[in-house]
């Protein structure tokens, strides 16, 4: 059976990255919108509010908010998970879903926003190096030895990334050890 | 004064929170170090640019500081010396390490040598020549402070294990100790014992050492020699310096107080107050100038400068010297009394938003005054301005008055404030070198403009909406500095205007004062000026005067929303710490009060803030940061909605909710953090929400949802009854519905941990909140699936009752619709006054003496019972008797009939109060949608939970008829004409026969009388006549009804059903009706037939009356 998150691609994820809330402070007045999803509103300027990522990047890109950078996005709270990472060498430490998709978009549309975003930029992408190469060296190390492959606190666009392979590899390494 | 506190040095951060420290170098430098691990050196406390010196690793835990040399102790086991001469390498050496943090540190008075400890609980003492170490062992904990004697014998070291010991360096043994410091052992919070901060004098006669909350002074073999405690410290003193003289000592405590005592009267000479209250962790005296340093635990520092003024104190005349004797006697009798008011709100105050300078005069109260002779009136710190305000000896025992003040505005602080910031915008005054400039900023970046306008009367006082700036200055006089001199200045500037952007200012008279001013906006934008004559000054938005008038007290505070204006005042002396202060809430448009109720606030606190939720509802925080809200119920009454102090955990202790406005479920603040208790002009601040919750007391299981149902229910039942129910559109009745849901959801939460818990009672009690009827499924179901039938049997019996309510509900909508046509007609010949108002049913909420507005469609029900109550029976009664019978049909039994949440106050003046918030009378005048809200809700849901096992057909109306919110814009309308309800109703169609008969001959016969008098004349000849010529007319009209089953007064008192069924027939007809005016005779006729029944059967209850 075709599994339909098989064929996910990247873009589908950050796609779906977009429906993650978000606060922001709108700038403007507006009522309740409908969307098909959910409903947003009412907006009230300087009146800090959730909403889907995808409606605060079309509102940062008319200068209609300020997007309020979470917790998680700043130097100090990066630095320690980058050196928990490092310091695990099997395990991945919990990052918040869609660390890598959310980041990339707010670099993209609210550089100006983000605090530091330069150095910010520089400590996700080594954490996504990290865990990548933990990901690399020893999730798919392990596949050798055993049926299925441990890959706790791993982020859907990593899983993404990787889950062909190493379907194809796993299969092919149950077939082997059942000959 | 206001120089005085420009000039007075402010509070500098520079490290973060944690223990802080202080000391003067040789040139009079002030160098700081904190647990940030970097030492500061500052030329003065406004230098900008400091040295930075880096090199400690940890947290630093001691300094000190001879000449150039600087040693630091830090957490990082080592210390360090520096020469602060030098540029930017000034390390010198690493002096020694140790195993663990190093926590004091110290210089003899050459800078030759260098002792240090820590938790190692060993001295070492090192010679900086060449670094020779000598080691003194026997300490039995953590050494806290170390000390030289000048006489470079003895070195003298207070430790944690509460031994004070002296010991002798030439041997390295301890010549004396003495337990008499605090023994704790191990982690100790210097915000509760202090920092153990001995020193020797400078001659080396006497050891200073802080011991509870007083000064113990030893001498050379720790001989006590003199204890320096009366009137002093209350809470354990923390550090302890000698002047560099020897003739003061001065002595700081935990919370925040230092005084200054003079060793040859061993008094206290002069007393200061840190501007927040903060522990302060140290402090240095300049070694030159009388200043002293001192560092708190949040990383500021600052300077208290001239503490003792010499000149004073060397001119006194031994007559003065003894006056000052007997003062302090004096004081010192009144210290009993000093101790009631050690809470006295100042002291706690976190206190903010002085409007002007001119306020800070009013502060009178410091318990630290007596330490002071009347004419020392420098040591005084005024705290309310955070800054060091001094002024004269205040009388003891006067009672606190908080000053005027207006919401949501911060002191000036580096020549900038702001005068407002609330939902709309914010206004900003600043001072630059020449000029001064508002500058006013909307946050609706797409409607508005920023304004920037030229400040010429220095003003004090903002208010804004989105359609006018208001601003207002206090008087000046024309001083040194400035060339002002006008009297107080109220200026106003209409934003969107059609004419361009109009100002206009007026100048007040002289010795008038403003001293608060607030905007609204109701069916004009209006301004309201608060003067220190206590009068209220309105004006239209263009300057057009409304009114003045006076109020009770010297005014707090003001607030304004569309039409609602809420003032706050003083109205007399508080009980103890309290202040006593009125509320006043008023509707400008109508010119009537909605309610005037007294403020509650905590104990010792001060009012902060007043103003409106968004959707109207008044709320005020204090300076304790409780938040309430004013609402009808309870015949109004303030709610607690959040209690931020208790909710706040340790990690955000030192955190404040500067607010800014009120949402529905939230706060709307500026977070200051820090201790800081207002925001800074830059960087901008940024505005957050932060969720209310109302102090409630409950089962765990279920506190957070029925928290949540009480607190949305607050404002949701606001917001419904604010709206009208029969002007909403859909959007409105779907968000009301949205809301009733979410009420449900988190009933249903609490019922469903009822459920769990096995507590049937309680989820019973909870399911009669619901409001929907899919909800009750939703419950049945709970309680199906935790097998308890018993309870869904009972949950679906009360569904029943909410359905039949509902019906009720609709019945007499329909019914109301109905009604009003008959007043209509027939009263509008007799009261040409009402019906010169285009639409007669509008009516002025003055002439409702004592009927609401609902009132007059159900009083059909309340003849149908025939009761023969008075008047002022409500008709709440009469509608719950008239369900009683209908839900009595579906046999549905109470046995116990719960307290029902939602019943309010049945009492005739309920209704009356409801009357005068109606802002749109005149607006919905001329519609033809007579029903009113209050009707239309009123008889309502009823509904309530059943118990089937018993047959006592009894019910209570779960919820009374709603009373329309006083505090909405909207207004019931389409009021009944008063002369329906309020005049006995007997003569309606045998009077109004014979009126419309003889009217002209009384006009005739009075010419003089105005129209509404001729009704009054005729009523009273009605009166006179006889009752066989009443009747007379009283027949045309019965003969002129329809042959109803209502007709025949016999058959009236079992009428009940028919006349349900009237009404049902007539439902459907009743929309044509009411669209076909009918101005004709048929028309009157055909009111006074339905009419009839109620006038026959009004009769005993008029004569009753």
């Amino acid at each position: 059976m075709e599994d339909p998150l098989g064929k996910l691609m990247p873009s589908e994820v950050e796609f779906i990255a977009e429906d993650a809330p978000i606060t922001i402070t709108p700038n403007f007045q507006a009522g309740v919108f409908l969307f098909l999803k959910e409903r947003v509103g009412p907006f009230k300027p300087q009146r800090p509010m959730e909403v889907p990522m995808w409606l605060a990047v079309s509102l940062r890109r008319r200068d209609k908010c300020v997007i309020h950078v979470p917790e998680w996005l700043s130097v100090d709270a990066l630095t320690t998970k980058l050196e928990e990472e490092k310091m695990q060498q099997k395990q991945f430490v919990h990052m918040p879903a869609h660390f890598q998709e959310i980041s990339s978009i707010l670099f993209d549309v609210a550089s100006q926003d983000v605090p530091n975003s330069e150095e910010c930029r520089q400590l996700i992408q080594a954490i996504v190096d990290v865990r990548t190469a933990k990901i690399r060296q020893g999730g798919l190390d392990d596949m050798k030895d055993s049926l299925a492959i441990q890959l706790n606190n791993v982020t859907q666009m990593e899983i993404t990334s990787i889950r062909q392979f190493a379907c194809h590899a796993m299969d092919a390494f149950n077939r082997l050890s059942s000959v | 004064m206001a120089e005085e506190a420009a000039a007075a040095p402010m509070l500098r951060p520079v490290h973060g929170d944690g223990v802080t420290l202080v000391t003067f170098d040789g040139s009079g430098n002030i160098v700081t170090a904190g647990e940030n691990a970097v030492v500061h050196v500052f030329k003065s406390t406004t230098d900008e640019d400091a040295r930075v010196i880096e090199d400690n690793t940890g947290p630093i835990a001691a300094i000190d500081c001879k000449g150039n040399k600087l040693v630091t102790a830090c957490e990082d086991h080592h210390v360090r010396l520096f020469d602060l001469s030098k540029g930017e390498e000034c390390l010198e050496s690493v002096v020694t390490r140790f195993q663990g943090p190093v926590k004091a540190v110290a210089l003899n008075n050459t800078g030759s040598a260098c002792a240090s400890a820590g938790m190692d609980m060993v001295i070492k003492i090192v010679t900086l020549v060449d670094m020779s170490v000598r080691e003194l062992h026997g300490s039995e904990g953590t050494v806290r402070s170390l000390c030289f004697d000048p006489q470079m014998e003895l070195l003298a070291s207070a430790g944690e294990d509460g031994y004070l010991r002296l010991w002798t360096i030439a041997t390295g043994k301890i010549a004396h100790e003495l337990y008499v410091l605090p023994n704790i052992r191990g982690g100790a919070d210097p915000a509760e014992i202090g920092m153990y901060g001995i020193d020797f004098d400078p001659k080396g006669n006497m050891l200073a050492v802080p011991v509870k909350n007083a000064v113990q002074i030893f001498d050379r073999s720790l001989e006590f020699m003199f204890i320096l405690k009366d009137l002093g410290h209350d809470a354990p003193v923390s550090v302890v310096k000698w002047s560099r003289d020897g003739r003061y000592l001065a002595s700081v405590s935990v919370d925040g107080q230092m005084l200054v005592w003079e060793l040859s009267s061993r008094q206290c000479v002069a007393s200061f107050r840190h501007p927040r209250r903060l522990c302060i962790t140290s402090i240095a005296w300049h070694p030159t100038e009388e200043e002293i340093a001192y560092a708190d635990l949040l990383g500021n520092f600052s300077v208290w400068r001239k503490p003792v003024r010499e000149s004073v104190k060397e001119k006194l005349t031994p007559e003065e010297v003894k006056q000052m004797e007997a003062d302090k006697k004096e004081a010192a009798s009144r210290a009993d009394v000093e101790t009631l008011f050690d809470d006295e709100p100042k002291q706690k105050i976190r206190l903010k938003r002085n409007n002007a300078p001119r306020n800070m005069i009013t502060d009178s109260d410091d318990d630290e005054d007596y330490l002071d002779e009347n004419d020392n009136d420098d040591f005084i710190v005024d705290d309310t301005a955070g800054a060091h305000q001094q002024h004269a000896y205040a009388p003891v025992a006067s009672q606190f008055v908080q000053p005027a003040f207006q919401p949501a505005s911060t002191p000036l602080e580096e020549s900038k404030r702001f005068l407002v910031w609330n939902d709309t915008g914010f206004i900003l005054s600043r001072e630059e070198e020449t000029t001064c400039a508002i500058d006013v900023e909307f946050h609706n970046a797409s409607k508005h403009r920023p304004i920037r306008l030229v400040d010429h009367f220095g003003f004090t006082m903002g208010a804004l909406t989105s359609s006018l700036v208001a601003l207002a200055a206090p008087s000046h006089a024309p001083t040194a500095e400035s060339q002002r001199d006008h009297p107080s200045v109220l200026f106003a500037r209409n934003i969107g205007h059609w004419s361009s952007d109009e100002t206009w200012q007026l100048f007040f008279p002289v010795g008038e004062e403003i001293e608060c001013i607030a905007v609204g906006s109701g069916e004009t934008s209006f301004i309201a000026a608060a003067t220190n004559k206590n009068y209220i000054r309105l004006y239209s938005n263009n300057g057009v005067v409304l009114d003045v008038f006076c109020i009770d007290g010297p005014v707090v505070t003001m607030a304004a929303h569309e039409n609602k204006l809420m003032i706050i005042h003083h109205s007399a002396a508080g009980v103890k710490s309290n202040q006593h202060m009125r509320a006043v809430v008023l509707d400008v448009d109508a010119k009537s009060v909605v309610c005037r109720t007294n403020v509650p606030l905590t104990d010792g606190s001060q009012l902060v803030w007043a103003g409106f939720s968004d959707t109207g509802l008044p709320a005020i925080v204090d300076s304790e940061e409780v938040v309430r809200a004013l609402v009808p119920s309870w015949g109004f009454s303030w709610i607690p909605v959040a209690e931020f102090k208790q909710l706040r955990d340790e990690k955000h202790k030192h955190e404040y909710y500067w607010v800014t406005g009120l949402s529905d479920n939230e706060i709307v603040c500026i977070i200051c953090r820090g201790g800081e208790t207002y925001p800074k002009v830059l960087p901008r601040p940024v505005v957050s929400t932060v969720p209310l919750q109302m102090p409630i007391v409950s089962a765990p299981e279920t506190a957070p949802s029925e928290e949540k149902f009480l607190r949305t229910k607050i404002f949701v039942d606001h917001l419904i009854e604010s709206e009208e129910l029969d002007e909403l559109d859909r959007a409105d009745r779907k968000l009301i519905q949205h809301h009733r849901r979410q009420l449900d959801q988190h009933v249903l939460a609490s019922i469903s941990r009822s459920v769990q818990s096995q507590r049937w009672g309680r989820a019973l009690d909870l399911t009669t909140r619901l409001l929907l009827p899919g909800s009750y499924d939703i419950a049945i179901k709970l309680a199906m699936k935790a097998k308890s039938p018993m309870l869904a049997e009972r949950m679906s019996l009360a569904k029943t009752a909410l359905q039949t309510s509902e019906r009720e509900r609709l019945r007499l909508k329909v019914q109301a619709a109905r009604a009003p046509r008959a007043p209509v007609t027939n009263v509008t010949s007799p009261l040409p006054s009402l019906s010169s108002v285009t639409a007669p049913r509008a009516r002025s909420p003055a002439n409702a003496p004592s009927f609401s507005p609902g009132t007059a469609p159900r009083t059909t029900h309340e003849l149908e019972m025939s009761s023969p109550a008075s008047t002022a029976a409500t008709p709440d009664k009469a509608a719950a008797r008239s369900r009683d019978k209908e839900t009595s049909k579906f046999a549905n039994a109470f046995q116990n009939v719960p307290l029902s949440p939602k019943k309010k106050p049945t009492s005739a003046s309920k209704p009356k109060l409801s009357n005068p918030f109606s802002k749109k009378r005149a607006s919905s005048s001329g519609t033809d949608a007579p029903a009113t809200t209050a009707t239309a809700d009123a008889g309502a849901k009823s509904s309530n939970p059943i118990d089937a096992l018993n047959d006592l057909a009894r019910t209570s109306p779960k919820k009374k008829a709603k009373v329309s919110s006083p505090f909405s814009a909207k207004a019931p309308r389409a009021l009944n004409p008063p002369a329906k309800q309020s005049k006995p109703k007997k003569p309606v169609s045998g009077y109004l026969l014979w009126l419309k008969e003889n009217r002209k001959d009384i006009i005739q016969q009075f010419p003089e009388l105005k129209p509404k008098e001729v009704v009054k004349k005729a009523g009273e000849i009605w009166r006179t006549l006889s009752p066989e010529e009443k009747s007379k007319y009283a027949r045309p009209a019965t003969s002129e009804k329809k042959p109803a089953p209502a007709s025949a007064p016999s058959s009236r008192s079992d009428s009940d059903d028919s006349d349900d069924d009237e009404e049902e027939s007539e439902k459907t007809s009743t929309t044509a009706n009411n669209k076909n005016t009918k101005e004709n005779a048929n028309g009157v006729e055909d009111e006074q037939s339905q009419q009839e029944p109620e006038t026959a059967s009004t009769a005993p209850l008029a004569s009753a009356a």
